[in-house]
């Protein structure tokens, strides 16, 4: 007998199997912590042995319920097993634990076989209770001498609030079935299942059940359905995401997934099921005739922000469907017998005007998740973004970068995590840790948002963001993708609560992937680290880096990484500048690179960020064409010589250094036609050709879009 | 502790890897062809002045509060992390197949430099093993440009008196996660045993255990891979050695010819031919 634990119900179930099931327990829970009972959730292994689900971890973490441990001695009042269906062996958690009241709930047909079992929940006096008439009918044909209570168990129906969409960002319109996924959920046939589980255009599918067969689990992939482990998503997170659920089995499953079902009613989602289920659910869903399933998904699933007179009538109807869900699935009943099962709430309990006990923390708190690339890139425009936050937004770094001391200067927590180049596995084996660890961070900050920087939105970031219940997910994708590049993971943008498109000026050059779905994007000026008042004067700069004031200033900051051969590019720059009578040469360089530069007599290395901050210090600059540096230098109308950086998976900075040559801003040079370099660096000893360059620069000049971006992604988490 | 998982390369990687080194190699010739003009680096360190401070709310998460529920967190990949090679001689044995974890908690980055060279002076064991190093401190200079892989545990969440179960959990999880086959422990003393209890745990029976509470100490053992002369000329150039004068003189003294081992004049001989070629 070990450490004795205090709980006043113990809900026994298999916390790593079935959504239906751990949806409804925590909802059971989260009644009775309302009452005042204290809960503890008792997992049994029945299943696969897989991972906890992601709504237990989310109730758990609440403090809605605890988790018994094995050897942990408790006696509670009652009791509420959910495994009774499942069962085919002693389970040992029994143990030590006994119960005043034990309600057997029988989620599916009994089986005689799995008689003999139950007698091992007798840890008090038991009674059991279906959870809908065909299970009711089966128990009463067994004719035991068992107290079969007199109501089903219906799940509480609890509204699941929308996730917020934006009237200018086109979404896919999402269709799920969510279930243990075994066969008797779907259509026998998969003629039958392409006929009702078609999607219309402008619908994403997505489906979450480990049972699903092989066959079954194909042929949904191969017509545009996303499958979703049972771990991987949190069913209050997909229904704040959906529009329609939809549930079609042949003929009534041993088993309903109510919990799942009532909740998209009651939340006044669009709910297609078989006539055959009509009696149970009531009319507030929706019953296709002839299998007309993509037509009512067409005509009902409410487009946000259109306000046609069709769409006015179907509201009609999804309200008609919350309220009737109310009745089908009501609190009140269910919590009289909670009270008499539990011989007495305390008093104010049962009181249904009480204030739902919600644990709310004043300040919100966003994870900014920067992958490392090549350079500063992404994490600059997180770093801008984040330090523009609403006050009652604590912003939290998961980086990939090595250096995370540059956003701890900035008064950020920081925490680093390999990127996938630490490690020569393939991408898709890391992403499976990586998966682990995001899911870690965004728990143990309770984060409220998820803000990706990065090009690849991973299936390990998704299904990182869906296993939390309430965490909104957004993606900061800046345009430009180079004309030849793909990627594996752009349809995951559909996952997305919000994309966050930071402004182009070289726009009108860009032939990337992304220019054909700018309309699942909010856009915003380009994003800055600094706004220009934020810039040392020229006077300033020059003396914190000891440049003399009446001496040539050039700035070389042609990127980090190792796909470019750094060294030796940067040593051509320099042997030409060298040349210059009294040019004063300034290098950007990482202290801790792996290639370190040669330490040329007389060149300044600049190491750390934002490098901008001492941009009026220069006449001229020679920079790669990233994003940042691009925009920085043209808002801050600093001549420039750009040698775009053209190596694979890198954004196409040739059209953004094209672009600036174009507008007078700038000098375009690759690396082939590097013999131009020293005509341009005598151009621009010039001052004449400076000026020019610099209003070339200044016209075209943006304003920085880091407020808008902040101001949105607040938004999205409720601050106004 | 379970060492299963399959270790896979990924060619774009290597790829990546190798032209690292290439650029690496490049330094070389630039310091040649720059000899001229080199003199010692001049760096200005552009830092924000930020008077902001992080307010962060944290969670016990459930796993780390219920230590005898037997459920399962998440769920393991199958396939195990490979760790990366680096710049350096450790790990690059042709040999090489299994994970080293180097704890180094509570080190500071010169201590870490003297670690990574202790481990590269190492015995074979070590020296054909990949390091994945686990630290305290953030941004290690000496692993960075090592090229090194590395973990870090964040002070605040999992190095606390009361973190020790959180710690535990951390560690396990990057064990698995790098398929560590065994540990090398080079930190403050005691910090890890406190944290996850018994070490003989992570160290397979006969494989090297190797625990270090005082100053590491250096041991001439030859290295799997001859030293990169490339390399070692590059950093001297870099760290400013070459325009120090010289502290020191080598000098060798030729012993007189002892016949009948030798024959008359056998040092002038051999000292002619050194010299000559």
């Amino acid at each position: 007998m070990g450490f004795r634990v205090s709980v006043d119900v113990i809900i026994l179930l298999d916390a790593t199997n079935n959504v239906e099931i751990a949806f409804r327990a925590t909802k059971e829970a989260a009644l009775l912590n309302q009452c005042g009972m204290r809960v503890g959730f008792l997992h049994t292994s029945l299943g696969s042995g897989g991972a906890i689900l992601p709504d237990i971890s989310s109730c758990l973490r609440s403090g809605e319920a605890r988790l018994i441990g094995r050897g942990e001695s408790v006696h509670a009042r009652m009791m509420i097993v959910h495994v009774a269906d499942k069962v085919s062996a002693a389970i040992p958690e029994l143990q030590n634990v006994s119960a005043s009241k034990v309600v057997l709930v029988h989620h599916a047909m009994p089986k005689l076989s799995q008689v003999a079992f139950w007698n091992m929940f007798a840890v008090g006096p038991v009674s059991w209770v279906p959870t809908n008439r065909w299970v009711r009918d089966a128990l009463l044909r067994l004719d035991m001498p068992v107290h079969i209570e007199s109501e089903d168990w219906r799940p509480v129906s609890e509204i699941v609030p929308r996730a917020p969409r934006f009237d200018d960002v086109t979404r896919p319109r999402f269709v799920a079935h969510i279930s243990s996924g075994a066969s008797e959920h779907w259509p026998k046939d998969a003629k039958t299942l392409l006929a009702t589980h078609g999607l219309p255009d402008g619908f994403s599918g997505v489906f979450v059940g480990d049972q699903t067969e092989d066959s079954m689990r194909s042929t949904l992939q191969s017509n545009g359905w996303h499958n979703f482990k049972e771990s991987d998503c949190s069913v209050t997170r997909l229904l704040s995401q959906i529009d329609v659920l939809l549930y079609l089995p042949d003929a009534p499953p041993n088993h309903l997934p109510d919990s799942i079902i009532s909740a998209a009613m009651a939340s006044a989602r669009v709910v297609i099921l078989p006539e055959f289920l009509r009696r149970h659910y009531g009319d507030g869903a929706f019953y296709p005739r002839d299998g007309r399933v993509t037509d009512i998904m067409q005509r009902l699933a409410p487009l946000a922000g259109q306000k046609t007179a069709e769409t006015e009538e179907h509201r009609h109807r999804l309200d008609r469907a919350v309220r009737e869900t109310s009745y089908y699935f009501p609190e009140k009943p269910q919590l009289d017998r909670l009270s008499r099962l539990l011989s007495k709430f305390p008093d104010d309990a049962l009181n249904l005007e009480r204030k739902k006990k919600r644990k709310s923390r004043k300040r919100k708190q966003c994870i900014f998740l920067t992958s490392s690339d090549v350079g500063l890139g992404h994490l600059s425009r997180s770093l801008a973004i984040a330090r523009r936050m609403d006050s009652r937004i604590e912003p939290i770094f998961l980086t990939m970068t090595t250096n995370t001391n540059l956003i701890n200067r900035f008064g950020f927590h920081a925490e680093y995590v390999p990127s996938q180049a630490a490690t020569p596995t393939t991408f898709a084996y890391w992403d499976q840790w990586f998966r682990i660890e995001l899911a870690d961070k965004l728990e143990r900050y309770e984060a409220d948002l998820l803000v990706y920087d990065g090009n690849v939105p991973s299936d390990g970031i998704i299904q990182a963001g869906f296993s939390q219940t309430n965490c909104m997910m957004s993606w900061v994708r800046r345009g430009m993708y180079s004309a030849a590049s793909t990627s594996t993971y752009i349809d995951n943008s559909k996952f997305f609560d919000l994309i966050l498109e930071p402004g182009e000026l070289a726009t009108s050059m860009d032939n990337g992937l992304t220019v054909k779905r700018r309309s699942e994007v909010r856009a915003v000026d380009p994003v800055l680290l600094l706004d220009p008042n934020e810039l040392l004067s020229r006077q300033s700069a020059q003396a914190e880096l000891g440049l003399e004031p009446d001496k040539l200033a050039v700035l070389i900051q042609i990127g980090l990484g190792s796909n470019r051969n750094l060294p030796k590019l940067t040593a051509n720059i320099v042997k030409h500048l060298q040349v210059l009578p009294n040019a004063q040469v300034v290098i950007t360089e990482a202290e801790n690179t792996a290639t370190p530069l040669p330490p040329w007599r007389g060149v300044k290395y600049l190491d750390g960020m934002p490098i901008s901050k001492y941009l009026n210090a220069f006449d001229f600059t020679i920079a790669s064409a990233g994003y940042n540096t691009f925009h920085e230098v043209i808002n801050y109308g600093v001549p420039t010589i750009f040698f775009p950086n053209d190596a694979q998976g890198m954004d196409d900075q040739t059209a953004r250094s094209a672009f600036a040559q174009d507008i007078g801003a700038g000098f375009h040079i690759t690396d082939a036609d590097i013999s131009l370099l020293p005509i341009a660096i005598k151009a621009l000893s010039s001052q004449s050709i400076r000026i020019g360059m610099r209003q070339c620069a200044l016209t075209n000049a943006s304003k920085n879009g880091a407020d808008d971006a902040a101001t949105t992604l607040a938004s999205l988490v409720g601050l106004k | 502790m379970s060492n299963k998982g399959k270790k896979n390369g990924s060619t774009s990687t290597r790829k990546d890897a190798a032209n690292a080194i290439n650029t690496r190699s490049t330094l070389v010739t630039l310091f040649d062809e720059f000899a001229d003009t080199l003199g010692s680096k001049e760096r200005v360190r552009v830092s924000w002045p930020s008077d902001r401070i992080a307010k962060l709310t944290k969670k016990i998460l459930p796993k780390e509060q219920f230590e005898g529920t037997k459920v399962n967190w998440y769920t393991t990949p199958k396939n195990a992390l490979v760790p990366n090679m680096g710049f350096s001689s450790l790990g690059q044995s042709a040999s090489a197949k299994h994970t080293m974890v180097v704890a180094a908690f509570g080190r500071q980055d010169f201590d870490l430099q003297e670690a990574f060279d202790y481990l590269l002076a190492r015995d074979a064991k070590i020296s054909s093993s990949i390091p994945v190093f686990l630290l305290d401190e953030p941004a290690p200079k000496a692993l960075i440009k090592a090229g090194v892989t590395y973990e870090v545990f964040d002070k605040e969440v999992y190095c606390g008196p009361d973190q020790h179960h959180a710690f535990k959990m951390h560690f396990e999880f990057l064990w698995q996660k790098w398929c560590g086959r065994f540990l090398v422990d080079l930190s403050q003393k005691d910090f890890l045993e406190r944290r996850i209890g018994n070490i003989t745990r992570y160290v397979e029976p006969l494989q090297l255990h190797i625990k270090l509470k005082r100053a590491v100490r250096y041991e001439t053992q030859p290295l799997t891979l001859p030293c990169d002369v490339h390399e070692l000329r590059a950093k001297y150039q870099i760290d400013g050695l070459d325009k120090n004068a010289d502290s020191f003189f080598l000098c060798r003294i030729l012993g007189n010819d002892l016949p009948p081992r030798h024959c008359k004049g056998q040092t002038e001989q051999n000292l002619r031919f050194i010299l000559t070629h």
